[in-house]
């Protein structure tokens, strides 16, 4: 319990073509991991396949949340068992209220969870005030969640209200894909800040190409991920030595 | 057949909801007189096996006439829309301004939609375009609302009525109760 075992993951595209070739991991919440690795290694087929992602096929291997085998469930399933994922190019809705969305999605969540989530249902008054002091520390206005769901978004804007949902979801485990492609320093201190005050035991995975935002959000295990499998696990220093020797020795 | 004509400076809005009642619809619109101008925006909603024909032609006559056409349609099960929008804009017609947009979203396999928009223009002093779009839900958009939570029945209808927002909120309100019946019987 209290743990996302990955074991064995196997997994590719629809087509056939593996990505994911053996991949094992376990976080137990409270524990920050984060994946590093060249581009093309299957870091973000990773993040996706957790979550479930309709162009990739698990071929071998379990995952299991909370003790739970989620291999086979659906997103919506696996959502609800506390699992989330920031996605790398979150997806613009035209014509559907962010807001309303986002309240949609954690009512959804609070018929069937566990823990240290709170079961009751959100009004829309408890979610305003819930929401604002997060909307602001994002540096959002919060009028932000008047707006159509990433509609117009600014790229940064995009990455932030992935952050905005995640802490307004509060899941047991949440997956970060590359949450700091194309923001500048003060974003990335936003997206630390709110990470870090979030008060509950969280597990997260952090997949990221640059060293950067790991000042901003402190892991305690580095992963380094090449060809669809994980080559060498460390500590926040393997981190800082791939930075300066590059991924070269690992190919 | 509905023959619409619209005169000096006149402004018409002219909204239409298709639920599946008849096969065939047919506008002709006619910007008559200097600055007249036209809002015609089509809904069609369709399920079972519903189909509609529907044409619309708007013919701008007059100097400084505006039309704007948007068609929306949401088909579910086997039903099927064939659209055929033409806008004529007649000689001497200067200063005219005209838009035809048709967004066709189909929600399952066997339903069918066909947009074929015209533009007839004998005028060179004018502003004309059109657009049009007949596609499935995105998987993306499913995935990403699925992995929030939402089952697969809720995404798929928040989708669609985010598509068909925009026009919504133009629709009166009895109009909008009955879009809210047709979604619940999907």
């Amino acid at each position: 319990m209290d743990t996302l075992v990955i074991t064995n993951l196997h997994a590719g595209t629809k087509e056939g073509k593996e990505i994911l070739q053996g991949i094992s991991l376990t976080i137990k919440k409270g524990e920050i991991h984060a994946i590093m690795g060249p581009n093309g290694g299957g870091k973000s087929t990773f993040a996706q396949v957790l979550m479930g992602h309709p162009d990739y096929v698990i071929t071998k291997g379990v995952i299991r949340l909370n003790g739970k085998n989620i291999t086979m469930m659906t997103p919506d399933q696996r959502a609800k068992q506390g699992l989330f994922l920031g996605f790398q190019y979150p997806v613009e809705i035209a014509g559907v209220n962010f807001g309303n969305f986002l309240r949609m999605a954690i009512n959804e969540q609070r018929d069937l969870t566990l823990g240290t989530r709170v079961k009751k249902k959100v009004s829309p008054i408890a979610f305003r005030n819930q929401v604002e002091p997060i909307a602001k520390s994002l540096g959002f206005s919060e009028e932000v969640v008047k707006r159509f769901l990433n509609q117009g978004f600014s790229g940064g804007e995009k990455k932030k209200a992935e952050i905005l949902q995640l802490a307004m979801l509060r899941p047991d485990f949440a997956i970060l894909d590359e949450p700091d492609s194309g923001l500048d320093v003060d974003a990335l201190r936003y997206i630390g800040d709110v990470i870090q005050s979030l008060d509950y035991p969280f597990g997260l995975l952090l997949i990221t190409h640059y060293q950067r935002i790991l000042h901003y959000i402190k892991p305690h295990f580095v992963h380094i991920v090449v060809k669809g499998k994980i080559v060498k696990s460390g500590d926040e220093n393997l981190a800082k030595e791939v930075e300066e020797t590059g991924y070269e020795q690992y190919l | 057949m509905n023959e619409i004509i619209v005169k000096e400076n006149e402004q018409l809005v002219l909204p239409v909801l298709w639920t599946g009642e008849e096969t065939e619809l047919v506008y002709t619109i006619l910007l008559q007189g200097k600055g007249a101008s036209v809002t015609f925006l089509g809904l069609l909603l369709g399920n079972e096996n519903q189909g509609l024909k529907l044409k619309i032609t708007v013919t701008h006559r007059a100097e400084n006439t505006t039309s704007n056409v948007i068609i929306k349609s949401a088909l579910a099960d086997a039903s099927s829309v064939f659209f055929d929008g033409l806008i004529k804009i007649e000689k001497g017609a200067k200063g005219t301004s005209a838009w035809l947009g048709a967004h066709l979203l189909l929600l399952s396999e066997k339903s069918r939609g066909i947009a074929v928009p015209n533009l007839e223009i004998l005028e060179n002093d004018i502003k004309a375009g059109h657009a049009a779009t007949v596609g499935r839900i995105n998987d993306l958009e499913l995935f990403y609302l699925m992995s929030r939570g939402l089952p697969e029945g809720k995404a798929k209808e928040l989708i669609v009525e985010g598509f068909l927002e925009s026009m919504l909120k133009e629709f009166p309100k009895e109009m909008n109760d009955k879009v809210a019946q047709k979604f619940l019987k999907n």
